[in-house]
């Protein structure tokens, strides 16, 4: 009895000493701090998209700085999206040569395949946080940390909004008024969910997205809400990340509907490669982001963060539709490693896309 | 006979010294040819072979070309890039064969004029150019589309520029300027008295045309076709921002998207059986154009000093011929370029309203990354100052080998030299990437380094530097040297005392002209790129890869503001040195 009261005490002691999600530093996370102060730099390369390009550094760089007391320069550099730059990542370190950025983010479809090659490196993530990151936060070999959670969602003009507010399901879409009205994705973001057996499985998905081909108007990526606000591509069925609507500049014209056979938890990660030229400040930048501060900026700057967190502004949206039925899928590291047909599966799907868009 | 041999040994010296130049220029030539032939080799063993380049384990097999040749995908890649090339070629004659005529053979005024737009046409970027047309023509947003349909009450937009013949009108634009320069070459070399006698027999204007001038231009027009075609063929810019969202592929677009794949790792070996292939197609090209050079100088008539073009008078149809050109120009660069002026003013596109004309700002230009645009400046800067340096070098010395020496091979020279302008760039950036990483990497580390672009963009800019060496040494007569060395100059004071002052003009001019054309690259940067050797032809690129519209058509805009100053540098060289095409 006495040593779970004395726990409970310690326990209690913490919590009142520091504030809900506040760092201790431990000797080993000191360890890292001094290590990355004599590092004195990082390199984020990354598309804008994901973390908010330069903005997202910026915040990042104050944030890490003021919460380790160090003085790290961040440099932003812009990359192309996440499974391009893994390509070119893998091959930097077959050529054992520095890779171009400290910190790599992905979600598991990217992640899973890099990490099989040993392109990360293995943190105690949950030692050096525990007051925020738990044990399933970190996944993949503790090579990669939970940072946000995309809700894969059909992302529209407000012009179209009496439209999207009509369509449910995916295959609504396929319906003749929608012909030529919106764009997909060219790597058919949320798909791998859907060839699974646990969904449609590969023929259904291949039946649909051979008519989807044949619907759409264009190919858009992921994180191009500038050209859904412009009307180019009024209705982007589906983005990975059903975010944009959430930051300022967006909120009054675009909106996002969550299908109800694409509904996703998809988490995004932070990851540090083996070859990082920082890997102390890398780790540091993480830990940054997924501190309560972090979290709040980046669903300023990129509108979302990691649902899991009970801070999460974006947990409550998937507690509402679950409440309404909706079932939802989690798309984590070990969902996508243990069905390993799915790559080849999704990139037949891709091939079709891409094979009949091309011939238009 | 000490004496003797104490006299005798400072002139063999000299004898020694004298054969230090030949041996240094083909020393200089062979680096230069060796590095498109190590890119060429590279590509080729990486098509053969499958698994890591590092791996000693290596296996040799000829499936990836299997690969490639079963997939269907590639007969529709190689079927868009030659249909997208055509297009090209098709549009740039339509604009440049009238308006080299125009202005060789008729009294069209402001000629000079011509010249000097045609070059800055040639040099403005050809991806903002392109953005600029996909905010003018794009079916949803284009301005004029909406326009158009605002106006007629139209259903469906008029115009798509992302298909295979607007990407290929786009680029023909592109490639008008150029073409008129060569072409208009061609119409002032043709002689007059040819046209002159037809017209005493009394042939009207279309029929000399079509029975005498056509037909004396036509090696002419078929050597810049090819020429043309072949810009066209291995394209990068124009499909990349215009076809790459609607996955229309052309080869290079291709190639770039194989090399970034969307999922999984990419497969460098069916990248490089696919780059084989098209170096095929390109030697072939190279060799056709070859020999319709060495075919044109049959067709040659310039009657030497009595030469006088003939001048016909456009009478009523001047201004017709001027609104030609003039609209020219309003089309393919002044409307691109105010699109993205307009672009740079908005949070995102938007018609032309009252309320848009609200949203204008300069907050695009306000916001943009400052330390990522300056880094940007100076890899670019870096590039325009060492690339055409080294370039303008190893040009003289191939032109040397290639004209001056007795060298048995030094056809080769030529033909490798030449090389480059067929093989599509993102070849040699791809194989260039591979070497730097998997072969250099413990000796010389270039990875990542401005230096691997400079490697890069002077092997690609060879054929053009030494396109222009070559051209200047032909006109100086290799008496002026032999005199030289009668009167007892070795072979350095040869070249120091005579062929450098002479050539300097024109060696100057190719140092500019290269120097804009490193401004201006997109393809090379856009697979070499890492995090400290972006320039910001790429940064415009990534931009426009995360639909960041405004800032990209800001930086695009402050490119085309910076050129300003260089293109005026260049003009007032060409001017004086004279030798701008319009001289």
């Amino acid at each position: 009895m006495r040593p779970t009261i004395c726990a409970l005490a310690a326990v209690l002691a913490m919590a009142l000493a520091a504030p809900s999600g506040a760092i201790t530093l431990t000797p080993e996370l000191q360890k890292i701090v001094d290590a990355a102060k004599a590092e004195g730099a990082l390199t984020v390369a990354m598309a804008d998209e994901p973390m908010a390009g330069e903005t997202g550094v910026e915040a990042g760089q104050a944030g890490m700085n003021k919460m380790f007391g160090t003085a790290i320069k961040v440099r932003y550099v812009p990359a192309p999206p996440y499974a391009e730059q893994g390509a070119k990542l893998v091959t930097e370190m077959q050529a054992k040569q520095p890779a171009s950025t400290d910190v790599y983010v992905s979600t598991a479809v990217q992640y899973t395949p890099l990490w099989k090659a040993g392109l990360f490196m293995p943190v105690e993530w949950t030692k050096l946080y525990p007051e925020r990151i738990k044990p399933d936060f970190a996944e993949g070999g503790n090579g990669a940390v939970r940072i946000y959670t995309s809700i894969p969602s059909v992302m529209y003009n407000k012009r179209f909004e009496a439209q999207v507010k009509r369509t449910t399901e995916l295959a609504d879409y396929l319906k003749p008024e929608w012909k030529g009205k919106f764009a997909t994705t060219p790597y058919l973001a949320g798909f791998d969910v859907l060839v699974s057996k646990e969904m449609w499985g590969p023929q259904k998905a291949e039946e649909y997205v051979r008519a989807l081909s044949q619907q759409i108007g264009g190919l858009l990526s992921c994180g191009s809400p500038d050209r859904i606000a412009s009307g180019e591509m009024p209705v982007l069925v589906i983005d990975c990340a059903g975010a944009s609507q959430n930051k300022d500049k967006y909120k009054s014209i675009l909106g996002a509907q969550v299908l109800k056979d694409t509904a996703q938890r998809r988490y995004g990660y932070l990851s540090v490669p083996v070859n990082a030229v920082h890997p102390n400040a890398a780790i540091l930048y993480i830990l940054y982001y997924s501190s309560p501060e972090g979290q709040a900026d980046l669903f300023r700057i990129a509108g979302y963060d990691m649902s899991d967190y009970p801070d999460s502004r974006r947990g409550p949206l998937i507690k509402e539709l679950v409440a309404k039925g909706y079932k939802f899928t989690d798309v984590t590291v070990a969902w996508w490693e243990s069905q390993p047909e799915l790559t080849a599966e999704h990139r037949n799907l891709v091939k079709l896309l891409l094979q009949s868009a091309g011939k238009k | 006979m000490a004496i003797i041999a104490d006299k005798l040994a400072p002139r063999a010296a000299k004898i020694e010294r004298r054969e230090l130049l030949p041996m240094a220029m083909v020393a200089t030539a062979t680096v230069a040819v060796l590095a498109v032939i190590v890119l060429i080799l590279a590509m080729l063993w990486l098509s053969v072979t499958t698994g890591n380049p590092s791996d000693p384990a290596l296996i040799y097999t000829f499936h990836h070309y299997a690969e490639i040749f079963l997939d269907p995908f590639t007969y529709t890649v190689l079927g868009n890039t030659l249909m997208f090339a055509a297009v090209t070629l098709v549009v740039a004659l339509a604009v440049a064969l009238p308006m080299a005529w125009l202005v060789e053979r008729t009294d069209f005024p402001m000629k000079s004029l011509v010249f000097a737009l045609l070059t800055v046409a040639l040099l403005i970027p050809g991806f903002a150019v392109a953005l600029g047309w996909l905010f003018l023509l794009s079916p949803r947003i284009g301005l004029v589309n909406l326009a158009l349909i605002d106006l007629f009450g139209l259903e469906d937009a008029p115009f798509n520029v992302s298909t295979l013949f607007g990407m290929g009108v786009v680029q023909g634009l592109a490639l008008a300027p150029i073409t008129f320069i060569m072409v208009a070459i061609v119409f002032r070399q043709m002689d007059a008295s040819l046209e002159e006698a037809a017209s005493l027999g009394g042939a009207n204007l279309v029929q000399r045309m079509r029975r005498v001038t056509l037909p004396l231009a036509w090696p002419g027009i078929l050597a810049t076709s090819i020429y043309v075609f072949t810009i066209g063929f291995t394209a990068f810019d124009v499909p990349a921002v215009l076809g790459f969202n609607y996955r229309i592929f052309t080869f290079s677009t291709y190639v770039f998207f194989q090399v970034n794949p969307t999922e999984g790792v990419a497969d460098y070996h069916n990248v490089a059986a696919l780059s084989v292939v098209m170096i095929g197609l390109a030697m072939l090209m190279s060799w056709w154009y070859g020999a319709m050079q060495q075919r044109a100088p049959r067709f040659a008539v310039v009657t030497g000093k009595a030469y006088r073009p003939s001048i016909v008078r456009l009478g009523r149809y001047k201004g017709l011929a001027v609104a030609f050109v003039v609209g020219y120009f309003v089309v393919s660069q002044l409307m691109p370029i105010l699109t993205l002026a307009w672009a740079a003013g908005l949070p995102y596109l938007q018609p032309m309203s009252l309320a848009s004309f609200d949203l204008l700002s300069l907050a695009n230009f306000r916001h943009l990354p400052q330390g990522l645009v300056l880094r940007g400046i100076g890899n670019t800067a870096t590039l325009m100052v060492l690339v055409p340096s080294i370039t303008v070098v190893l040009s003289l010395a191939v032109s040397w080998v290639v004209l001056r020496s007795e060298l048995r091979f030094r056809g080769a020279y030529d033909f490798f030299a030449f090389l480059p302008h067929t093989v599509p760039s993102i070849v040699f950036s791809v194989s260039a990437w591979m070497i730097a990483l998997f072969v250099l990497r413990d000796w010389l580390p270039i990875y990542g380094t401005i230096w691997l672009l400079v490697v890069v963009y002077v092997v690609a800019l060879l054929s053009y530097g030494s396109r222009m060496t070559n051209s200047a040494l032909i006109q100086l007569h290799k008496e002026l040297e032999e005199s030289a060395r009668i009167s007892g100059a070795t072979a350095g004071g040869v070249l120091r005392s005579v062929l450098i002052p002479l050539l300097a003009p024109a060696m100057l001019y190719s140092w500019i002209w290269m120097a804009l054309l490193s401004y201006r690259e997109l393809t090379m940067p856009v697979v070499l790129s890492t995090s400290d050797n972006q320039p910001l032809s790429v940064i415009v690129w990534s931009l426009v890869q995360g639909s960041q519209y405004g800032q990209a058509s800001s930086i695009s805009l402050i490119m085309v503001a910076l050129m300003i100053p260089i293109l005026l540098v260049y003009w007032i060289v060409a001017r004086r040195t004279g030798i701008a095409p319009a001289a």
